[in-house]
């Protein structure tokens, strides 16, 4: 009796889980199937379930400009990641073992006041600053911007990252004759290795991810990868004004490899650094 | 702590606060000052002309729908994925075959990028041809075209369900997972039942855990923007226009650049009533 009531409820249990991935999934499906069509099929009235050619996935790059867009893309979320980590590591180490007390704390709390910023909040004024330097339309104003909102993150990050290791390596260290930086440098700062690659991951993705702003500030030298599908999806885009969803299907497939391989990467790390180290996944 | 770490400590800080300054505060500052200047076209005039950008954007209906839009695709989407994702979080807890790699796979909607998010749901809530359209004809009823009537609010929440339930899940699996089993077994020596076991042990133990979900998910759903503009621009008539694309269009569509700043200064005073309770929980839940 209890095998049979076992197996009822293992039936269900397995049917329920794999008709939500099932619902989960399918709709990433769909992305592919829809830039493997062409805009009439798309909106046909017999329903196309799988992409009818492939031709798509190939022909997104000689689109005028996007082989351009995805470099600057790449341009703008690789250096942005760069000097946000570096300028995150020293603050990161002050306040894991330097700096205490109250003013430690304050500045802490500021830091999560500037994560639940808005980034459209300093959209007129970052404008009016970019525009004021001769920075509009410039890779360096995207860098600028995006080290602007993903530091704050980043600092906290990298500080429950370096909280949590011994401090007694580097005490120890210390007493072999290092400094107080030299001993961080040497021991802690390699431990963490793989709490600063995270942290450099989630820089890069928010980045690669980022619209807004690159909508506002780019006209020609400097659209991003997400300005030049925007284009594609709306039918603003430099070949025609009609909008190309199947287009844009392809490309967003392209645009999704890296942030989903980043993801399979950190795995293990990502609801611990989604959550700033408030759940330990 | 000796005098030469100290100074160090503060040595560390400055080219970040130095960088913070220049590109976040000083802008902050300046949109502040900018929300205090007359509402004009064009270029801002610089001269105080008090808080009448602030007093417009109470009175102003397309702000407060904004407001009201954006608020209710947070609040609606949250409580959808708070139930779904714990749905999934107890089925994924569950002893069966295939679970972490039904875990990995969840990871991909939400690592998906906003716009390409926005890219999917817009051809999937198609009127004739997509998904839905098919199951709802199959039962011989119409799927109406969703994106283009006042209901595109429900397609942006249906969206953001799908996007960040996933998210809700982990952090509810996670802590699900960190339930120490012999609190679970004695419970069930002393003959706690499948429901009241949940009721009176698990869930109690998983509302810290859901609590930083709640925060999290609110703090981030309040910024939308990509997807929906991505879906709508807005629209139909503002019917999904949130706060972000508000400021968006009165800035780059109108040019009035003092209106814009006070609006996403109220926006900001708003959130910070936010980020307090997300400094308290963050505190409560790293003790």
């Amino acid at each position: 009796m209890r095998s049979v009531v076992l197996t009822f409820k293992s039936v269900f249990l397995y049917s329920a889980m794999y008709t939500s991935l099932f619902l989960f999934l399918f709709p990433l499906f769909w992305l592919f199937r829809t830039g493997g069509l062409m805009m009439s099929e798309i909106f046909s009235l017999t329903t196309y379930w799988f992409p009818q050619r492939l031709t798509n996935y190939l022909t997104i790059w000689s689109l005028p400009g996007i082989q351009g867009a995805y470099l600057h893309s790449i341009i703008i979320s690789a250096a942005a990641t760069m000097f946000t980590v570096s300028l995150a590591i020293p603050v990161g180490f002050s306040l894991a073992r330097l700096s205490t007390g109250k003013a430690a704390a304050n500045f802490l709390d500021s830091l999560l006041v500037a994560i639940a910023l808005p980034p459209v909040v300093l959209l007129v004024p970052f404008y009016i600053l970019m525009s004021r330097l001769g920075l509009v339309d410039t890779l360096v104003a995207l860098i600028i911007m995006n080290m602007v909102f993903n530091l704050p993150f980043t600092v906290w990050l990298v500080y429950s990252f370096f909280k949590d290791l011994p401090i007694e390596v580097e005490e120890s260290g210390m007493i072999d004759g290092c400094s107080r930086l030299g001993a961080f440098m040497r021991l802690s700062l390699p431990m963490s290795i793989t709490g600063l690659a995270v942290a450099a991951i989630l820089v890069f993705i928010a980045s690669w991810n980022e619209l807004l702003y690159a909508m506002v500030l780019t006209q020609r030298n400097s659209v991003t990868a997400t300005v030049a599908i925007l284009d594609l999806v709306l039918g603003r885009g430099g070949g025609g004004a009609m909008p190309s969803w199947d287009q844009s299907s392809a490309a967003g497939i392209w645009f999704m490899i890296p942030t989903l391989l980043f993801a399979l990467i950190m795995n293990k790390y990502l609801v611990r650094a989604l959550t700033l180290g408030a759940v330990k996944g | 702590m000796s005098r030469v770490s100290k100074r160090l400590g503060l040595l560390l800080l400055l080219p970040m606060i130095a960088f913070s300054f220049v590109f976040g505060m000083y802008p902050l500052i300046f949109s502040i000052f900018l929300s205090f200047t007359p509402r004009v076209f064009g270029p801002p005039e610089y001269w105080f002309a008090g808080p009448a950008n602030y007093v417009m954007a109470v009175g102003d209906d397309f702000f407060r729908n904004s407001v009201s839009v954006t608020f209710i695709i947070s609040f609606g989407a949250v409580c959808l994925e708070l139930l779904v994702g714990l749905a999934l979080a107890l089925l994924l807890n569950e002893k069966l075959r295939g679970t972490r790699l039904a875990r990995i796979a969840l990871l991909l909607p939400m690592m998906t990028p906003p716009i390409v998010v926005g890219i999917i749901w817009k051809t999937m809530l198609l009127p004739t041809t997509g998904p839905f359209a098919f199951v709802f004809r199959s039962f011989g009823m119409d799927w109406p075209n969703i994106l283009g009537t006042s209901m595109s609010i429900l397609a942006v929440i249906l969206t953001d369900v799908w996007q960040n339930t996933p998210f809700v899940m982990l952090i509810l699996l996670a802590g699900l997972q960190s339930i120490p089993p012999p609190i679970v077994e004695a419970a069930e020596l002393d003959g706690a039942g499948r429901f009241p076991l949940f009721r009176h042990v698990t869930l109690p133990l998983l509302f810290p855990v859901m609590l930083v979900a709640i925060i999290f998910r609110l703090v981030s759903a309040v910024k939308i923007f990509d997807t929906v503009y991505v879906l709508t621009q807005g629209g139909p008539s503002f019917a999904s226009e949130v706060i972000s694309i508000f400021v968006q269009r009165t800035f780059v569509f109108q040019y009035e650049i003092a209106y814009a700043s006070a609006a996403s200064i109220i926006f900001m005073i708003m959130v910070f009533a936010l980020a307090i309770v997300m400094i308290r929980v963050m505190r409560w839940s790293q003790r």
